[in-house]
């Protein structure tokens, strides 16, 4: 689905804001100090919009892309904490076959 | 939310443990690689065992588990400890419930972790049998259960596309 799109000129947009958006940084917009919008310089937006189009639609998403860096620390502390866990494979063996 | 015996998945390295003993106990020998691994099992008789450890843990029941079916499929549930609370992007996302994989729990009573908070991780979910859920620990409304479905939904890479009307 396009963007719904308005002209500059009806954006009232803080001059650091406009500046941090010209230096590819997203510019969050908070209400009642939640999160309600984000805005995204256009070159970005046009690398993340196919995944936000499939994710809209319901189509299957690799969730690795939609993790971050310390989604994947913690992935990867989660499975420290399992390795000691691990027991092995016990073979069993016939009881004459038994060694000394 | 239950406490049952979470069982835990094989992987690399294995180690194997023999029958066979020497002066310490049994020979435990390391694989490294699936051809060490399949070298060591004799196809044929008699099988190989394998040993998987099971912890008891805290996890969310997916599914109503009444019924018939000896299975339940749960999901694992961890707690949010000073070092991951330190890790300010993901605690950000997962207070203001915008995390895709993990869900927020603990802070209300009837969660069942004595105000401690947890994650439901969407991303470990297994099945276990009915009959190694020791208790009940707490449970979540209609709304979260709702809430961890959409988690389980990016988790599991499901195509909704025909549920959400954007499907051919």
């Amino acid at each position: 689905m396009p963007p719904f799109t308005i002209n500059a000129s009806s954006v009232r947009l803080p001059e650091d804001a406009r500046a941090a958006l010209e230096n590819h940084r997203d510019v969050q917009v908070v209400a009642h100090r939640r999160p309600r919008y984000v805005l995204v310089n256009a070159d970005d937006y046009a690398l993340i919009s196919p995944l936000l189009d499939r994710v809209r639609r319901g189509a299957p998403v690799p969730i690795e892309d939609l993790l971050d860096d310390d989604d994947f620390a913690i992935i990867a502390e989660l499975k420290a904490e399992d390795e000691g866990l691990l027991f092995g494979a016990l073979e069993a063996q016939p009881e004459d076959d038994a060694g000394p | 939310m239950c406490l049952a015996l979470y069982p835990f998945v094989p992987g690399l390295p294995l180690r194997q443990v023999g029958k066979r003993l020497d002066a310490a106990g049994p020979v435990v020998v390391r694989h490294d690689d699936l051809t060490s691994l399949t070298a060591a099992i004799s196809p044929g008789p008699p099988p190989t065992d394998l040993v998987i450890q099971f912890k008891l843990r805290r996890v969310l029941l997916l599914q109503t588990g009444r019924g018939r079916r000896a299975d339940v499929v749960v999901a694992r549930i961890n707690s949010v400890t000073p070092e991951r609370r330190a890790r300010s992007g993901w605690y950000l996302r997962l207070t203001e419930g915008r995390h895709p994989a993990h869900y927020l729990i603990g802070r209300l009573h009837r969660h069942g972790s004595a105000g401690k908070e947890a994650f439901v991780d969407l991303m470990n979910v297994t099945t276990i049998r009915t009959d190694v859920i020791v208790r009940r620990t707490g449970y979540l409304t209609t709304g979260e259960m709702r809430d961890v479905s959409e988690r389980l939904v990016r988790t599991l890479e499901l195509d909704i596309s025909r549920l959400v009307g954007g499907g051919e």
